[in-house]
């Protein structure tokens, strides 16, 4: 209900309101790491009582006139992103930056030069649709969003293909990785434990992942085979320099985003005063450290969310050095079959990041554990109805 | 090979490439398909807002101009409109507003208001020239040059703004591909 303040409040049921929407009743929904940054105020534009999330799953209950490849009853996943399928940029296969599907583009506009696609439960900027930790969920042009799951997959197994998964894969993607690469991964939750294991499907041979929760990088080490480093305990760039001759990493992967810990670095704290007075929108320490490790000539990949504007960016570094920057929202409807054959093949099972599974009710002290780390925290899945909640280790 | 693209008015564009292949590719893209681009910015563009646009945007740099030579040469502005010296001061206050209108008409997309309020700006000129007028130590012939140039500029000012005010420069909210966010679940009105 505002910055720090999630309830769990009886609303009216959604319903259809377009041709092309569906209504989903929700079997599970996760909460994302990027939920954390409109939790903590980073996002402008949201509003007291908007209804959060964008990792959701569940059962069709109902369809517009003009939903032809869905019907009651149907088992689907929804994309965090709305796409309309038809304009000149879903046509490209780049879903994120449907032209269609945001009715607040002019405002997105106004702040990004264009509008991005519009996203569930993340903010008006956005779209200000109603997210899906709930019950129900509207979802707008579902023709094109949700994608159908067999029977013979869980929930826990296919629920991440909403976007964690997907995104973690774009990412490796993005990274451009050539066949025994090494690939410098920032940021070891479940995007970051997804692009560990995307990279490797991508030829990478030495992956390392940084982070300073000793729960995600024992995970990063377990399921991924990576080396870590702990930024509380070790200098970044020295340990980089250290595990790649001083090359430094082929390709550097920022699964961090807009609020970088910076382990009291210089940067990190013009970043942090800045952003704790409203005079700044990013903590970009880690790109800020990504550009300088990254080898002459590398790729930069950024799955982790900005928002705003970054100051101190090495451009000049980025720029002398040759190095390629990629980035984006993921364009979800591109990756989701792709994954869900893996899923298929036993290649993945993406339910290796829960560790906790609680009822709705209790997402906001799931938000407060998720937030700080708590309990050996790494994914939550909520899940509606449910009685009694788990811890899964 | 470039892609070669000509963009239509209301953003469909025709796009012609050659593949890797060596084939050429000819086609529609963006046909019907309305870019939040189209409903923004190309308003802003429309021929008939963009005369009164550079003409606000001259009458700013004018206001920018003589707001500077006021500021910063006020004595020689004082003997040009044939006022004391001593009045420098009150030259210097009244370049000072006519930079903060100049920077405002340029800062804004649609300055009709900015435009008004220079207007306003110019009755304070005039005012301030008509109380000069009764100064015995004034030069009469320059202070009725002033003023004409001052009643000039003060036409001018409400010339644009009155063109601006008659001109369609509504932006659309809402982007009217999308659907709907009205009507939806919130937590604002709680059932009970």
């Amino acid at each position: 209900m505002g910055m720090n303040d999630v309830r769990v409040e009886n609303v009216p049921d959604p319903r259809i309101l377009e041709p092309r929407d569906a209504i989903i009743k929700i079997t599970s929904t996760a909460i994302c790491g990027s939920d954390l940054h409109l939790l903590d105020g980073y996002m402008p534009t949201m509003e007291k009582g908007d209804i959060l999330g964008h990792e959701p799953m569940g059962e069709v209950v109902d369809v517009g006139p003009e939903v032809k490849n869905l019907k009651v009853g149907d088992r689907v996943v929804v994309p965090f992103t709305i796409s309309c399928g038809e304009c000149f940029f879903c046509q490209k296969g780049l879903f994120s930056a449907c032209d269609n599907s945001n009715p607040n583009a002019a405002t997105a506009q106004k702040i990004m030069g264009h509008s991005p696609a519009g996203l569930f439960g993340y903010s008006h900027l956005t779209g200000g649709f109603a997210g899906g930790q709930a019950e129900y969920l509207r979802v707008p042009f579902a023709d094109v969003g949700p994608l159908k799951v067999p029977s013979d997959l869980s929930d826990d197994q296919v629920l991440f293909l909403s976007d964690v998964f997907p995104t973690g894969y774009m990412a490796a993607e993005n990274a451009e990785i050539e066949e025994g690469d090494t690939v410098a991964v920032w940021g070891c939750g479940p995007v970051g434990q997804f692009t560990l294991k995307s990279c490797r499907w991508f030829g990478a041979e030495k992956l390392i992942a940084i982070d300073d929760v000793p729960e995600r990088l024992e995970m990063a080490r377990r399921e991924s085979g990576a080396e870590t480093i702990n930024f509380d305990n070790e200098n970044v760039y020295d340990r980089l320099m250290e595990l790649t001759n001083g090359i430094g990493p082929d390709r550097c992967i920022d699964a961090v985003g807009c609020e970088a810990l910076a382990g009291g670095s210089f940067d990190g704290v013009i970043d942090a005063v800045k952003t704790a007075t409203m005079l700044g929108t990013d903590r970009v320490h880690v790109l800020r450290q990504a550009i300088w490790a990254c080898r002459k000539g590398g790729t930069i990949s950024v799955p982790g969310v900005y928002i705003g504007a970054a100051d101190m960016l090495p451009i000049g570094a980025l720029m002398n050095k040759g190095l390629t920057l990629k980035t984006g929202q993921t364009h979800m409807q591109k990756y989701m079959p792709i994954l869900l054959e893996r899923i298929q093949n036993g290649d993945i099972d993406p339910s290796f990041i829960i560790t906790h599974k609680v009822s709705l009710s209790d997402a906001p002290m799931m938000y407060q554990t998720f937030k700080y780390k708590m309990d050996g925290c790494i994914k939550v899945v909520l899940k509606p109805g449910m009685g009694e909640s788990q811890t899964v280790h | 090979m470039q892609p070669v693209m000509k963009r239509e008015p209301g953003g469909a564009s025709e796009i012609t490439r050659t593949s890797a292949a060596g084939m050429t590719v000819k086609g529609t893209t963006r046909a019907n398909v309305r870019s939040s681009a189209d409903y923004v910015e190309l308003k802003y563009r429309k021929p008939e807002n963009l005369v009164a646009g550079k003409f606000a945007t001259g009458l700013a740099f004018f206001s920018l101009g003589l707001g500077l030579a006021e500021a910063l040469m006020p004595k020689m502005m004082a003997n040009a409109i044939g006022v004391d010296e001593e009045e420098s001061t009150t030259i210097r206050l009244l370049g000072l507003r006519e930079i903060g209108h100049g920077l405002s008409i340029l800062m804004s997309q649609k300055p009709t208001a900015q435009l008004w309020a220079r207007v306003g700006g110019d009755a304070l000129d005039l005012t301030y020239l008509g109380y000069k007028m009764t100064d015995d130590n004034s030069n009469k012939t320059r202070l009725a040059i002033a003023t004409g140039a001052v009643l000039g500029a003060t036409a001018m000012d409400a010339m644009c703004a009155k063109m601006l005010s008659s001109q369609d420069w509504t932006v659309d909210k809402v982007n009217p591909k999308a659907p709907t966010n009205v009507g939806q679940p919130s937590a604002r009105q709680p059932l009970m």
